[in-house]
């Protein structure tokens, strides 16, 4: 009938064949879900974690990652996919997980997994929207991550600062006073970061980089780079742009590559394909 | 790892330790792992109670389309632990062209699901040493389940939100247009308010199409992107093809069935294709799902809605499905 725990699955579109193995990761007294690519020179010490966005399928849009690490193996590096804690295949209640408090641990239990079952030494971690988020702040408590490939991930706080809610309501006590909208922002980002957070039904007026994403970012940057893909029409990628600019994180230490368009809901063919192309061109330079 | 070389197949021997897992305290064990079949692998879970299933039938879970597949795959798993735990094996899968399946999207059919729910409905009875299989659908989903149903001859099948393929197609195409009509509009305010970034204009270069044009354009033989997945002229047409109400008149319909009404849309092809199995000799029961996020239900399932957000509804429908699903095993 089967062979239970062995898969060979064709790459769709193309001819080699890789090995994918499903497994159960054991953490922390549940089970994440995930599939491990194997590639065809299993003694290949880079490993690239895949997590897709807030609470979705570990094959993620259409089998984006399923092709992505297809492409990771081709070129010569181990790939997991991993599901939330929660959702699909892993084992635990399902949970809404906030942008301040992100799954990380699940991260690193997959790391340490994939550290004692197969060759893999460095580990590129790869996430698209929130999922970018849960591997910026797994990075700095993983020694093995070479890099985090931050794709469409968000930047900005989504709740308001205390400061702000105290201004906010002073402002409405005063006589003649309105809404205060924070001015702590780079001329012309502010109205444009307004006009994205009306477009996503974001109530918040204020504009600063989450706390989180600060913490992590600049701890991860001490060792591991960070790379950066947005579409220029994603409202992340203003978020991510202002960040830039007011963190000034060494220039060194980062890289941006920004294509045409909307990327950051990966609704159409073309879209997946960006990203389908451009994570193994990544892996490619870090083998 | 050892200092052993590493050949992919130790290192996959190694990893297949790790496909399985047994939860004592839930009864059961559950396997993640490749079928193999004509058309290709399948991956699939299945889940069974632990020591020898208690119950003479499996129950097999039969994803919906595209997207919908993507947002219920959590609902299904779910369903499956729990009539696992009951003492059922259950079994869910990935048609061939979804997620870790593999394969092309484009290749998908009606009949390609159908053909891969009779794989795995196979490889269930194998597996588990049960006598026979019932198929269980949301949406898009049940109407698969019916037909494969109707093709093995199970002796029951559960339908979630029961939907005519042609119309589950259109109700996609519908919710593609109004989607790209809100972007352009929202791409429009943006470009008016002088804000963000560059091109802002350039994304409304290619006008949208509405409906009544998409559908000419699946005619005329073109394959249309929709929300990230390619459907076919294949596919539409085959959708257009399949009328439910006259497979069921037409074929050797199951003893029992079960609906569950979930977005109380679906409540006037319920009463169709439960009148129609009815009129068949099958003993149907009709259930409404209750809680919250009912009107959100299949085919615009809200984005981030899953397990934790429906939880109450979801379980609603496991619930009433299990309660049936003992009334027949």
């Amino acid at each position: 009938m089967s062979d239970v725990a062995l898969g060979s699955a064709q790459a769709p579109g193309r001819t080699e064949l890789s090995v994918e193995v499903p497994v159960y990761i054991p953490t922390r007294g549940e089970r994440l879900g995930a599939v491990v690519t194997v590639p065809e020179d299993a003694s290949a010490d880079l490993g690239v974690l895949m997590m897709s966005g807030r609470a979705r399928d570990r094959a993620h849009r259409n089998g984006m990652w399923v092709r992505t690490a297809q492409a990771v193996a081709n070129a010569g590096a181990y790939a997991v996919r991993l599901d939330y804690p929660g959702v699909g295949n892993s084992t635990g209640e399902p949970a809404v997980f906030p942008l301040e408090k992100t799954p990380s641990w699940a991260v690193e239990d997959a790391c340490s997994f994939l550290l004692e079952h197969t060759p893999v030494r460095r580990v590129l971690l790869v996430g698209t929207c929130f999922g970018a988020r849960v591997m910026l702040d797994a990075a700095p408590g993983i020694d093995q991550a070479v890099g985090i490939a931050y794709i469409c991930g968000p930047v900005l706080a989504r709740t308001p600062s205390w400061r702000f809610r105290v201004r906010r309501r002073l402002s409405r006590l005063l006589p003649g006073g309105s809404v205060a909208i924070s001015k702590d922002t780079p001329a012309g980002a502010g109205a444009a970061n307004e006009a994205a957070q009306r477009r996503e039904g974001n109530l918040v007026a204020e504009q600063r980089v989450s706390p989180a994403f600060r913490r992590s970012m600049n701890r991860t940057l001490r060792r591991i780079k960070m790379y950066f893909l947005f579409g220029d029409e994603d409202f992340v990628y203003d978020e991510a742009r202002f960040a830039l600019e007011t963190l000034h994180p060494p220039k060194d230490r980062y890289e941006l590559d920004v294509v045409p368009g909307v990327l950051h809901t990966f609704q159409t063919l073309e879209d997946q394909q960006v990203v389908v192309d451009w994570v193994p061109r990544l892996v490619e330079r870090l083998r | 790892m050892s200092s052993r070389p590493a050949s992919v197949e130790l290192v996959a021997s190694g990893l297949s330790a790790f496909s399985r897992f047994e939860d004592a305290s839930a009864g059961r064990s559950e396997t993640q792992s490749f079928l193999s079949t004509p058309a290709g692998p399948l991956f699939s879970t299945m889940v069974e109670p632990l020591g020898r299933p208690e119950r003479d039938v499996g129950v097999l879970f039969c994803h919906s389309f595209a997207w919908e597949q993507y947002e219920l795959y959590p609902l299904e798993l779910s369903a499956a632990r729990r009539v696992a735990s009951a003492g059922f094996a259950a079994m869910t899968f990935q048609a061939r062209g979804y997620n870790d399946s593999g394969g092309e999207f484009a290749d998908v059919t009606p009949a390609t699901h159908v053909r891969d729910v009779l794989a795995a409905a196979k490889a269930l009875k194998v597996s588990a040493g049960v006598e026979a299989v019932v198929p269980v659908g949301a949406s898009f989903g049940s109407a698969v389940a019916l037909l494969a149903a109707i093709e093995m001859q199970a002796p029951g099948v559960a339908l979630w939100n029961p939907v005519q393929p042609a119309a589950f197609l259109d109700g996609l195409l519908r919710a593609s247009t109004v989607a790209g009509m809100l972007e352009d509009a929202d791409m429009s305010t943006a470009s008016a308010d002088g804000s963000s970034g560059a091109g802002a204009g350039a994304s409304a270069a290619a006008p949208r199409r509405g409906f009544q044009a998409l559908k000419a354009a699946l005619e005329n033989g073109e394959t249309l992107d929709v929300f990230g997945f390619p459907v076919t002229p294949a596919m539409y047409g085959e959708c257009r093809e399949i009328d439910v109400l006259a497979c069921v008149a037409a074929g050797s319909v199951p003893a029992r069935a079960l609906e569950v009404i979930v977005n109380p849309a679906s409540r006037r092809t319920a009463d169709a294709v439960g009148s129609a199995l009815s009129a068949q000799g099958a003993q149907v029961l009709v259930e409404q799902a209750e809680g919250p996020g009912r009107r959100e239900f299949a085919a615009s399932v809200p984005r981030g809605g899953h397990l934790a957000t429906h939880a109450a509804l979801f379980d609603d429908v496991i619930a009433k499905t299990l309660t049936w699903l003992e009334t027949i095993s």
